[in-house]
């Protein structure tokens, strides 16, 4: 009977198991929309500013700024965004990978921004180095907090601590597959501000006020922000993917392992139930043949028994 | 009275889509208004006060922070941070904010902190003088 019991235990917790990883999935997928809704609403300004900028910077005779001109790259700096969790497939493991080939190309001249608690431990146990001052949750992404993460980058970048700075984080290929993106922020320089424009929606006469210099200077920490931004909300988007796939996997196992239970569960009830009947007719059997033994004849009762 | 198409775009939002016979915009050195039929030009927005006139003669106001303005081809497009209408400003909550910012320059953290504390502080002014000049005496 205790396995009965112990069966019944098992029973039970797969049982809370699967409440909780559906309670995650049905969270994950809540948490999407409404990231995405956020995003959308930035859309025009962020969309607009950066066709600006392109705009400005190739109509514009020259541009005196450090943000717009390559220069020699001696230590690289890395935006990576992870999850605050695990539980999400592969998705960590992927980018934490393309985080390392990027080490591997400068080995100790790479400077990394870790955004989530995952990255950070990974990155601790590794004995890499990392930003410790830099401090940010992959929940929630706000637009606040890319303004402070856009800040902070163009600050180091323009101090010279780093001399490029690169986004690597995870983008919904489709519905279901996520990619993971190496991105170059900055410097913007000229060959990417022609990709996918035409020719004659870019080039145009304006005339600047005061400077297009202080125009680019002014609207660039705008589209720093809003990149970040962007990338936040594909990676937080990436990640609720993978922990709802995750989740929605742990479910159907779930369900296997409880009907697996379930049948064992019933197999041994029923033979505990056999077991009981056989016992209870053995003694009523044992009784009838006392009883017998009373009245018959001593030398005939093995073969009434029998 | 001409009109020309304007699209003013906030970063969380669009702030106003529509006609417009008139805008004005706080720049560098004063007010930079731009009618129908402009030159092709961009300007740098200051934070300050924006104005403008509609197709129907209407005249609306709002605090705005750092941005662009683009005339292209007839078509005026502005770009700011954030763009806020009179009655959409709590003054309470814009004058405590101004008393942080000016608390938070005093402080001078770091240069990062000094420019964030600034820029909050010329938002916050903005909204205070757009509540004073033309708030609806709230």
């Amino acid at each position: 009977m205790g396995n009965v019991k112990e069966l019944k235990n098992r029973i039970t917790s797969v049982r809370n198991t699967r409440k909780i990883t559906n309670a995650m999935y049905l969270i994950s997928s809540a948490k999407l929309r409404k990231a995405r809704e956020e995003l959308e609403k930035t859309r025009p300004y962020f969309e607009n500013t950066e066709t600006e900028i392109r705009k400005i910077f190739l109509s514009a005779a020259r541009v005196d700024s450090e943000f717009f001109h390559w220069r020699p790259v001696e230590t690289s700096g890395c935006l990576v965004i992870t999850a605050d969790r695990g539980l999400a497939g592969a998705y960590n493991h992927n980018v934490l990978k393309a985080a390392e080939a990027e080490i591997a190309k400068r080995p100790g001249a790479v400077r990394l921004y870790v955004v989530g608690e995952y990255g950070r431990r990974y990155f601790k146990k590794h004995k890499t180095p990392y930003e410790g001052a830099f401090f940010y949750t992959a929940q929630d992404p706000t637009l606040r907090g890319a303004r402070e993460i856009g800040m902070r980058l163009l600050e180091d970048y323009s101090a010279g601590y780093v001399d490029e700075i690169r986004v690597i984080y995870s983008d919904m290929e489709n519905d279901v597959e996520s990619v993971v993106r190496n991105v170059r922020l900055l410097p913007f320089t000229e060959d990417m501000m022609e990709d996918g424009f035409e020719e004659d929606e870019l080039y145009r006469e304006y005339r600047f006020e005061p400077s297009a210099t202080v125009l680019l200077e002014r609207m660039l920490p705008s589209y720093v922000n809003g990149f970040i931004y962007g990338a936040l909300v594909d990676s937080f988007s990436a990640e609720q993917n993978a922990r709802m796939n995750a989740m929605s996997n742990a479910n159907r196992n779930a369900e296997e392992l409880l009907g697996d239970l379930q049948i064992e569960y019933n197999r041994m009830r029923q033979a505990a139930i056999t077991q009981e009947i056989t016992e209870v007719s053995a003694g009523a059997k044992a009784q009838r043949r006392k009883r017998k033994k009373k009245t018959a004849d001593p030398a005939d009762s093995t073969l009434v028994s029998l | 009275m001409n009109t020309f198409p304007l699209r003013i775009y906030e970063s969380d939002g669009i702030f106003f889509e529509g006609d417009a016979q008139s805008v004005t915009i706080p720049a560098e050195d004063g007010e930079y208004a731009v009618l129908a039929a402009h030159e092709n030009t961009v300007v740098a927005v200051e934070p300050g006060i924006l104005h403008y006139v509609t197709d129907e003669g209407e005249l609306f106001y709002a605090s705005v922070s750092n941005g662009m303005l683009r005339v292209e081809d007839g078509d005026v497009l502005v770009l700011v941070e954030t763009a806020e209408r009179p009655e959409e400003i709590d003054e309470e909550r814009a004058r405590r904010k101004e008393e942080e910012a000016r608390e938070e320059m005093r402080a001078q953290k770091s240069r990062r902190d000094f420019y964030l504390a600034e820029a909050m502080l010329r938002r916050e002014l903005a909204r205070l003088k757009l509540l004073k000049d033309h708030g609806n005496n709230l």
